[in-house]
């Protein structure tokens, strides 16, 4: 299925950029007109991509930096936003050597020579990227989605939006015109950026393999035999049951086979659209938060193994006690907290911020 | 066919290294050029005046007399001997600015060339507050680098010649008396040379820049160049002490050779790239086992433009050059990089995780647990080699090391006279590179996946062709295809004297706190690329270890870590390492975790520049470069 697979959702739209002059003042700076796309440019350049101090006077400080927008949502693995301004050019349309004698020839067929100009994009876009954890892929959860990014990131989507069209930034109709714009320009891909699924997949089958888990469902000669048995059967029951009636051989052919022979093969093409257009299924624990939690714990893991493997008192009981207060302070279960945070470097969430 | 490399045209070291004890006493000189002399009125004494004189003198890479190129087909010529010293020159981009190098070729250089290291610093991890002043204050002046290395055999003949005694193999060992007295002469043979070419800047208007010291440190008389010399070992250090050979009646423990050890006391520069053209054919076949590029089951040469400009490279393309292509063909690119090393640091270190690493291996082997098999294999899970650099691949316990050496030193006696020793001892030295990890090693058991050795150069491992449940006889088919692009021919040299010739003495690395005492490695690199090899290698396998599956964890040695300052250059290094030793196949031990919370390495300084071929040199000092 195009934007969902293996959990994730893919979402892309892109969104039309006003061009100078039809808005109001409201992204104007100053009485100048600036570009509109370069001030959107510069407005995704303000938003912080991680928590390092990007400035050197910054880090010298210790002053506190702007959270990353996206950080916030748990469920983001990827965000992207570029201004497409134009395709990239890929040179003239090559002539036809053919016509171009012919055209030279006689100015008749100067009319065939119809060499297109170079294709351009009649305004400019704004590319949204976004790659999320969805159950299910539906539009009602890809809703619930924008609606959680837009509680949590209202004052940035409203001066990025401010540059697109269509949006409406009074405060009662914002939300949900945010919503109505990004769905109503969305666009189907099938190129996502987030692959933790192989990687949870790899994990798993490891665990698994005690289960017998690795065993294919199906054999594949076996699914070979049954799809040539199943035409060869839909033209064998006609000719089984009409035979009797008298019809000829050519009769029966126009009559039964050939339609029969259709409907099988439209059918099996069916099928297999609906089955290429299946997403792969999700597998368990590769959500951004689980990733996080298994993350922190592999980290906190080794740092115990550390600690216990220089301390001199290593007898089972201190063992088990170590472990348990290990276990009760990383909270294996709980993917909440303490976990690392989306966003940030080497930052874990305590416990206290529950 | 293979090309025949011009190896007159090539400048030497590169497509053989100096052997680290025939030439192991060195200078490294950095100059700049006085822009006074300008391209319409230059004066007869100018830095092309300079270059033009130099170029007779400067070594390349022709063959030479020696034990390697003995049995050579190589025509009517006879090989001539090595010179006293050998000379190199290469240039900074600024230099060749500097040099009147027109625009139009200059811009053809690749940007990482142009912009230097010292801007690239943060890429690196580098800070570039900890460098010496000669690097980081002047570095935009360094314009010309000229390394000279004395050779050592040719002073100790002389000695031994005066002496009227039978001169022993350069490569072994020497009465100490002989061996400071060859020093000596080497040294002062050195340091005319170098005053000579010093001086006859001087008059070209050629400025000797100075500060190969931390600023607190900079003694007006050792900073003037950067001395580089190689560690001597005595005879006893490296006999095996439990079984002992009967010693000849002129040998003696105390004797003294120069050896290719490095200050934490590991065995380098085993295992370099070979490539096609390098070698003559009948070398070749025998140095590219474990060397050369793998694939299919098989060794081949690797591309020679991987390391020569001008050349294809392993993606059979011929990289953009700068024009003329006579001016860039032949030569190529050297990273020379300053590391200096914390050794009292690093033994300090491993002894402290010494106890717990001895409890760990007591859970099932009790004899390997005493304190000096353990010491001896937790410094070779570091790296990945034993101290004499013996692969762990191959000798995995203190005991395979220990067996392995006894083969080793007792087949090198016996080889002088016995032919089939000698083709024994070619076997088992062969051992040194002949690794392939796949097959042999493929989970890291016996050596760490995230060892200095297995980091620099991962070989066959991670081949994308096989698969986690590969069979042994399909790993066998793994290559090198992830490694092929980002191999470096690497001629370092180590300075500063040793702490201690003996890493047992703890005390001395206790009281010695802040390792202030200059000592560390030349880091010199040759490659073509210097961004998709040197830099690489670098910044994801040693500074990042995502490729081996541990995260932010660093090269234990050489990765760049940042304890104390998050707002230097390295803001984004962790805080510490951790080094995953697994226990072998048949154990039921839990992993070792090996942790560092200091850098053991810090770079001091460096730069890029451009080794010229002989054609290049002449053309720049003759002002003849045209690019049109």
């Amino acid at each position: 299925m195009p934007s969902f697979d293996a959990g994730y959702y893919h979402f892309t739209a892109l969104l039309p950029v006003l061009p100078l002059g039809t808005d109001s003042a409201s992204w104007r700076w100053n009485n100048w007109s600036k570009s509109p796309l370069e001030s959107l440019r510069e407005l995704l350049a303000s938003f912080r991509t991680v928590d390092v101090p990007t400035l050197a006077e910054e880090g010298n400080q210790h002053t506190i930096a702007r959270p990353v927008p996206f950080s916030t949502s748990n469920r983001t693995h990827f965000a992207r936003m570029v201004v497409v301004e134009d395709v990239a050019y890929n040179g003239l349309q090559r002539g036809d050597t053919l016509l171009d004698l012919l055209g030279s020839l006689f100015p008749a067929f100067r009319v065939l020579i119809n060499r297109k100009p170079p294709d351009h994009l009649p305004i400019a876009y704004l590319l949204i990227v976004i790659d999320f954890d969805s159950s299910d892929g539906l539009r009602s959860s890809v809703e619930s989605y924008l609606n959680d990014l837009w509680l949590h990131m209202e004052q940035e989507w409203t001066l990025v939006l401010r540059h697109c069209h269509g949006f409406q930034a009074t405060p009662e109709h914002s939300r949900q015109s945010f919503i109505k714009l990004l769905l109503h320009y969305e666009i189907e891909t099938t190129f996502g950026f987030t692959g933790y699924n192989w990687m949870a997949r790899t994990v798993g089958r490891e665990k698994n393999a005690s289960h017998g888990f690795l065993v294919p469902s199906l054999d594949r000669p076996g699914l070979l035999i049954l799809g040539l048995l199943v035409p060869i059967a839909a033209c064998m029951i006609p000719i089984v049951t009409l035979m009797p009636i008298g019809l000829s051989g050519y009769q029966f052919l126009v009559l039964f086979s050939f339609p029969a022979i259709i409907v099988t093969l439209m059918g099996c093409w069916h099928s297999f659209l609906k089955q290429a257009n299946r997403p792969w299924p999700r597998e368990p624990h590769s959500d951004l938060r689980s990733i996080l939690k298994s993350l922190y714990l592999q980290h906190a893991f080794t740092e115990l193994l550390y600690e216990l493997q220089s301390t001199k008192n290593n007898r089972k009981m201190n063992l088990r006690r170590r472990f348990r207060s290990f276990v009760a302070d990383v909270n294996p279960h709980d993917s909440e907290s303490p976990t690392l945070m989306p966003g940030r470097l080497q930052h874990v969430r305590p416990i206290s911020s529950l | 066919m293979n090309p025949s490399l011009d190896r007159a045209d090539i400048q030497g070291n590169l497509l053989m290294p100096y052997g680290r004890n025939t030439f192991p006493i060195g200078r490294l000189l950095l100059f700049h050029v006085n822009s006074l002399g300008s391209p319409d009125k230059r004066p007869e004494a100018s830095a092309h005046r300079f270059i033009y004189d130099l170029i007779p003198q400067i070594t390349t890479s022709e063959l030479y007399k020696s034990k390697r190129t003995a049995g050579l087909n190589i025509g009517n010529a006879s090989l001539r001997q090595p010179p006293p010293v050998a000379i190199n020159i290469a240039l900074t981009s600024r230099g060749l600015s500097a040099m009147h190098v027109p625009q139009e070729t200059l811009s053809g250089f690749p940007s990482e060339f142009i912009d230097g290291m010292k801007k690239r610093a943060s890429l690196l991890h580098d800070n570039i507050d900890r460098w010496d002043p000669v690097w980081a204050a002047s570095e935009d002046k360094i314009d010309i680098l000229i390394v000279l290395r004395a050779n050592f055999a040719s002073a100790l003949a002389k000695i031994y010649r005066m002496r009227g005694i039978e001169m022993r193999p350069k490569a072994g060992y020497h009465s100490p008396e002989i061996f400071h007295a060859a020093r000596e002469l080497a040294i002062a043979r050195l340091h005319r040379r170098c005053c000579s070419l010093i001086e006859a800047g001087r008059q070209c208007g050629l400025l000797l820049l100075e500060g190969h010291a931390p600023a607190d440190d900079c003694s007006k008389n050792t900073s003037r160049w950067q001395e580089l010399e190689s560690l001597t070992h005595t005879r006893s250090e490296d006999l095996i002490p439990s079984r002992p050979f009967e010693l000849r009646e002129y040998e003696d423990l105390s004797d003294l050779r120069y050896t290719e050890h490095e200050h934490f006391g590991f065995f380098d520069g085993i295992s370099d790239p070979v490539f096609i053209g390098q070698y003559p054919q009948e070398i070749e076949t025998e140095e590219l086992i474990g060397q050369g590029r793998r694939e299919a089951g098989a060794w081949h040469p690797l591309a020679t433009g991987e390391f020569l400009l001008g050349y294809p490279d392993e993606a059979m393309e011929t990289s953009s050059l700068p024009i003329p292509h006579l001016f860039s063909r032949n030569g190529t690119f050297l990273v020379v990089r300053k590391l200096h090393q914390f050794v009292a640091r690093f033994h300090r270190a491993v002894h402290e995780q010494l106890p717990s690493f001895q409890s760990w291996l007591r859970l099932d082997d009790p004899e390997a647990a005493e304190e000096e098999p353990a010491l001896m294999l937790l410094r070779a899970k570091i790296i990945g080699r034993w101290n004499d650099g013996t692969p762990l691949v191959l000798a995995p316990t203190y005991r395979a090391w220990q067996k392995f050496r006894f083969d080793l030193q007792q087949l090198a006696r016996v080889a002088e006279s016995n032919e089939q020793a000698k083709r024994e001892l070619t076997r088992l030295k062969r051992g040194f590179r002949d690794l392939i990890f796949e097959t042999m090693d493929s989970d890291g058991s016996r050596c760490p996946l995230t060892s200095h050795v297995r980091r620099s150069n991962p070989r066959d491992s991670g081949d994308p062709r096989v698969s986690e449940q590969a069979s042994l006889v399909d790993r066998r088919q793994a290559g090198s295809v992830l490694v092929n692009r980002r191999r470096i021919l690497r001629r370092g040299m180590t300075y500063g004297k040793p702490l201690s010739t003996n890493h047992q003495h703890l005390d001395t690395c206790r009281q010695n706190k802040n390792d202030a005492e200059e000592r560390g490695t030349i880091f010199m690199a040759l490659c073509v690329g210097l961004g998709r090899q040197f830099e690489f290698i670098q910044q994801h396998w040693l500074n990042y270890g995502g490729e081996f599956g541990s995260g932010n964890d660093v090269c234990p040695v050489s990765g760049v870590m940042n304890p104390s300052d998050p707002s230097g250059a390295a803001e984004n290094s962790p805080s510490s390492s951790k080094l995953i030793v697994s226990a072998p196949v048949d154990s039921e031990r839990p992993p070792f975790i090996l942790k560092f919370t200091e850098p053991m390495v810090e770079c001091r300084g460096g730069a890029y520049f451009f080794v010229p071929s002989i054609t290049a040199l002449r053309l720049l000092s003759q002002g003849l470069i045209d690019p049109v």
